[in-house]
């Protein structure tokens, strides 16, 4: 039950939309999907205003961008994008293959069918998949601000610490776009959860590239293992640019990994556990994602 | 009437018929108690404890009375209503001036919205003086100074036994001793707790979200003073209770006081979070046990030593049956159990689907299967050895166990599936392992009443006071009624749940009804059709010896044709509705006992990385006696299974280790188990006739369930997980300090 009263709002346009959010400075919050605003209003949280963005067009598109040779160079997400449509998507299975499995393992159906892309990283749970993800693969967030004025900027930036980002109270998340590389690639994505479709104790989302000679762009992208996402940067330099990977290499990063951060622990499971399984989760996804490119 | 009851020996039902009322549920026309609206209703919220354990001394409601919207508010410094349902032990009132537990209701606001009433009710503010409380079986044994109750703080012992156990430990071959424990556990119905209630007069009406329409009028009535012909209660359509909507609840008479005190109707409706705290749940047990065996896998004895923390207020009605059912399962020399049931300053606890069945399977279940692996015996064949095949004196009205024991093993391909455990080598990976365990629970009989009808047009009509709390109970009476009357299950009407136009059923609780309400059917079913071929005999002037009704049809037995429709009779005859009211009180003999028997089968598979476990396959073969509805029957299986998994993997509730309150009372922290962890459920029944007709169902499907999977994880990893529910954590720790 929501017990303080709210206004509602639900514009046409990206101006119609600033106009409200500059009338009702400071009270009013963006709704997309409602997957993480209604709960916390629910828990008492007051939001005096709320405004509804799905019905301004345009922020529904997946587009593809190309370069010269007719490749595709990076695709675009719109910010109401669901991770349903995300999963379904057919550009984004074949080039962008980790941001779709990520959507898939979201919740349950119910939660994938109505949480949007805008939302997760709008709302910035430093344990949200999307979010490590979104590290991952190197995502750049676009924004548009009062008389639609827009900036870009990486995900990396963008997220600024727990249900924090570098948005401004009258700025809206339009889009996030992520480079598409041609190159063989490999990634996975494993979590620990305390059941089926909760939210993530911790995740780990991995990404490499291979050119034929030797690994590239490794991305180690952790969630839930300290204020925000995280790209385990020193454990990445390790592997990168290395001709092959071994079984070895992949305990020392995943043990580097326990060393470097710390996963928390709750009623359920114990610090020591989470810890162990940071490496073990951490070791499966790259096990994975070295397989991937090696055969 | 008993002899036509048992004259019958139908073969294996193979009728599978939706619930009569599933499109109006599904298509949410199905007005639940949540959907009334009735003119100047009002809105109660209740306000509870702060405070573990403690007198109240002041309430101060000048806060709450400034909401808008606020209309009023009753506690216990004006209102000393008992509640006699809500403790079996002792006195409980409605609304507590001793609270025992964070969360003890202590008064209630009225306002006019829904809101209004929350934001009052959080602007109460009660002052206590507070007394020492104990959150634990151990601090509740050890603390002297501790006063749940004056009497005492716990009830028992309960001592079940026979035989002499201290001679078979002496002179078995093999004893073994282990300790197990179990969790407290919620019901966790879909609908949350929630009453309507106005009064005419002195006419109360209340409609309740019950378990059992005249057990909850009965109820209300005596804890109101009132006469029970006062009292109308209405339960139309459940959102489940599994044994917490039972009788009168406190918020049926919450709602009462209420709408006296207002001259005006309340609904009186749980949160999520109230239904947790405030509507009892499963208590936890800390068992001991110890079990005699011979080589040959004779088990001999077994010893039972528990406590159980049953919260501040135990609900539950068999005084101290805390740990109950095993002692059925198996033909052992000597059975030795004392029980306790031990109070705590947490939340009440009470029914849930077979009581103390699961928590006394596991145990049991767990430490045949340890002394199976011990003996190097395979698990099915110590439970063939041993399964029950008369009880201690006297016999079994019907008993199919070996059927579910060895039918079910062959169906699931136990021989093929079971292997011995080895070492494991390997440090990665998933490992698959089976289990098995038994179970058996009672099935009794009783007070059963139907008013069955049928009118000029051929209808048959079946009133009953069942509320279908989910277990398809109207379908299912009137597949009895249609089946032994002759007419189709398409013109057979119901009639239900509403103390006023329905004859006295049990109500859903117990494994019952089918069995006791249904008896009364099928006679008053039986009846009709007597009568129709009493009145054919009439009208065509053929032997109601050659005539028998089949499919709305009067039929000449003889060379099977068709006579006239039952409407064509009907109409024929003059007359015009035929009505049979029937008051059945069937009885076992001297020396019968009657019982349900199953034996369930479950596979899992252990990443031996991580601890997880995953179920992956699981059948259940089930003796119930005949099966009146397949699809209804096997849901019931199936849904009792999946709050088995619950209570093996995932659900538990968190008690405070500083005041005892629940941690967990949302659908968030609580975690019931969901479909991605539900392996597809086979369910079997076997053919077994009982001569008092269908035997129980609704309880036992739970209560094998989480032993099944315990030894499967056993069978996969060779660690032996005692502790419910089962944690990877635990499991990993095991598996490492293995190798
Ligand atoms: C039961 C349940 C399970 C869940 N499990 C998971 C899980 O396993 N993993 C996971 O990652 N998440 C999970 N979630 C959270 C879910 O992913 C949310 O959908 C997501 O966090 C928010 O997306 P949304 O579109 O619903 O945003 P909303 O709830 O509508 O908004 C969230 C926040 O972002 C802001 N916002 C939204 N869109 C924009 C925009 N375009 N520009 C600026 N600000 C914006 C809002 O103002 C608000 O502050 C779960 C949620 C539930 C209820």
């Amino acid at each position: 039950m929501i017990i303080e009263p709210f206004q509602y709002f639900s514009p046409q346009s990206l101006d119609e939309a600033f106009e409200i959010l500059s009338e009702h400075h400071g009270e009013a919050k963006i709704i997309a999907g409602g997957q993480s605003l209604i709960p916390l209003m629910k828990m008492g949280v007051e939001v005096p205003c709320i405004v509804d963005i799905k019905k301004i067009p345009g922020l529904k598109a997946i587009e593809l961008s190309k370069d010269g040779l007719g490749n595709v160079s990076s695709i675009k997400v719109g910010a109401l994008v669901t991770y349903n449509d995300i999963e379904g998507s057919n550009p984004v299975k074949k080039n962008l293959p980790l941001l779709a499995k990520t959507a898939s393992g979201i919740g349950h159906p119910l939660i994938r069918n109505r949480g949007t892309i805008g939302g997760s990283l709008s709302h910035c749970d430093p344990a949200a998949d999307l979010c490590a993800t979104a590290l991952a693969l190197n995502a750049r967030i676009c924004i548009t601000g009062p008389g639609l004025k827009t900036r870009s900027i990486s995900a990396d930036e963008f997220f600024k610490g727990p249900l924090e980002t570098d948005l401004q109270d009258d700025e809206i998340l339009t889009a996030v776009e992520f480079p598409v590389s041609a190159m063989k690639m490999g990634y996975d994505v494993q979590k620990l959860t305390l059941g089926h479709g909760d939210f993530p104790v911790f995740i780990v989302s991995v990404s490499l590239h291979n050119d034929g000679k030797k690994f590239t762009d490794i991305a180690i992208a952790l969630g839930g293992v300290g204020e925000t996402a995280v790209r385990a940067g020193e454990c990445e330099s390790l592997l990168n640019g290395r001709e092959s990977i071994t079984d070895e290499d992949i305990l020392e990063v995943s043990k580097m990994i326990t060393e470097k951060y710390d996963p928390p622990s709750s009623a359920e499971l114990s610090h020591d556990y989470t810890l162990d399984m940071l490496a073990v989760y951490t070791r499966k996804a790259l096990i994975n994602a070295v397989q991937m490119v090696t055969g | 009437m008993m002899e036509a009851v048992l004259e019958r020996q139908h073969a294996k039902s193979h009728v599978s018929e939706p619930r009569i009322d599933a499109r109006e549920r599904v298509m949410g026309l199905a007005k639940y108690t949540a959907d009334w609206h009735v003119k100047d209703m009002l809105y109660a919220r209740i306000f509870t404890s702060t405070v573990p354990h403690g007198i109240v001394k002041n309430i101060d409601s000048s806060e709450a009375a400034k909401t808008p919207g606020f209309v009023d508010m009753v506690s216990c410094l004006e209102d000393s209503t008992l509640w006699e349902a809500g403790e079996r032990e002792h006195v409980r009132r409605v609304f507590a001036d001793h609270v025992r537990f964070v969360g003890d209701c202590i008064g209630a606001v009225t306002a006019t919205t829904r809101i209004a009433a929350k934001k009052a009710a959080s602007l109460v503010s009660v002052q206590y003086e507070e007394l020492p409380a104990s959150f634990n079986i151990d601090s509740t044994l050890g603390n002297s100074n501790l006063k749940i109750w004056d009497n005492g703080n716990t009830i028992g012992p309960l001592k079940f036994e026979y035989g002499d156990a201290e001679e078979e430990f002496r002179n078995s071959q093999v004893v073994m001793e282990r300790h197990y424990s179990t969790s407290r556990l919620h019901n966790v119905p879909l609908e949350p707790a929630i009453s309507l209630a106005w009064w005419d007069g002195d006419n109360l009406t209340v409609v309740a979200a019950t378990q059992s329409v005249h057990g909850c009028r009965n109820g209300i009535a005596k804890d109101l003073g009132l006469l029970p012909e006062k009292v109308r209660v209405i339960g139309y359509y459940k959102g489940g209770g599994f044994g917490n909507k039972i009788n009168s609840m406190n918020y049926d008479l919450i709602a009462a006081i209420c709408s006296r005190r207002t001259g005006k109707p309340v609904m009186v409706e749980y949160s999520r979070e109230d239904e947790f705290i405030n509507v009892h749940g499963r208590w936890s047990t800390d068992q001991d046990l110890r079990i005699a065996a011979d080589r040959d896998g004779r088990i001999n004895a077994v010893e039972v030593k528990a406590n159980c923390d049953i919260g501040a207020y135990t609900r539950h009605m068999k005084r101290g049956h805390f740990i109950e059912g095993p002692e059925h399962y198996y033909s052992t020399e000597a059975w030795n159990a004392e029980i306790y049931g031990v109070y705590t300053n947490t939340p009440a606890t009470g029914h849930m689907r077979a009581p103390p069945g699961p928590q006394s399977a596991f145990s049991v279940e767990s430490l045949v299967d340890e002394m199976a692996y011990e003996l190097g015996m395979d698990p099915v064949e110590m439970r063939f050895k041993n399964y029950i095949r008369h009880p201690n004196s006297g016999k079994f009205t019907s008993n199919g166990f070996e059927e579910c024991i060895t039918r079910g093993a062959e169906e699931f391909g136990w021989k093929q599936r079971w292997k011995r455990p080895e070492k494991q080598n390997t440090r990665r990976g998933l490992v698959t392992g089976v289990g098995v365990a038994i179970g058996s629970w009672h099935s009794g009989l009783g007070h059963g009443e139907a008013i069955v009808s049928i009118d000029s047009t051929g209808v048959l009509e079946v009133n009953t006071g069942v509320v279908d709390i989910g277990t398809g109970a109207k379908t299912t009476m009137a597949l009895i009624a249609s089946g032994e009357a002759g007419i189709p299950f398409s013109d057979t009407r119901v009639i239900w749940g509403d103390t006023e136009t329905s004859p006295f059923s049990v109500g859903e609780s117990g494994s019952r009804t089918t069995g006791f309400t249904g008896t009364a059917v099928r006679e008053a079913a039986r009846q009709i059709r007597s009568d129709l071929l009493s009145i054919g005999e009439k009208v065509h002037g053929i032997s109601s010896s050659k005539l028998e009704i089949k499919e709305g049809n009067l039929i000449h037995s003889g060379n099977g044709n068709v006579i006239s429709s039952v409407r064509e009779l009907m109409h024929a005859s003059g007359n015009g509705r035929i009505t049979k009211s029937v008051t059945t009180e069937p009885a076992l003999k001297e020396g019968e006992e009657r019982f349900v028997f199953a034996a369930h089968f479950a596979e899992v598979a252990v990443d031996l990385e991580t601890g997880e476990v995953k179920l992956t396959d699981y059948l259940a073969y089930h003796d119930s006696g005949e099966i009146v509805n397949r699809l209804t029957a096997e849901s019931q299986v199936q849904g009792g299974i999946v709050m088995g998994i619950g209570m093996a993997l995932t659900e538990k509730l968190l008690i405070s280790k500083t005041d005892g309150s629940i941690e967990n009372p949302s659908l968030l922290l609580y975690r019931i188990p969901n479909m991605a962890q539900i392996p597809k459920i086979k369910v079997f029944f076997t053919d077994t006739i009982d001569p008092y007709g269908p035997k129980s169902l609704g309880e036992i499907p739970i209560i094998p369930v989480t032993a099944a999977i315990g030894n499967a994880i056993f069978n996969a990893t060779g660690v032996r997980l005692r502790n419910l529910p089962f944690s990877r954590e635990e499991l990993l720790r095991e598996l490492k300090g293995k190798k």
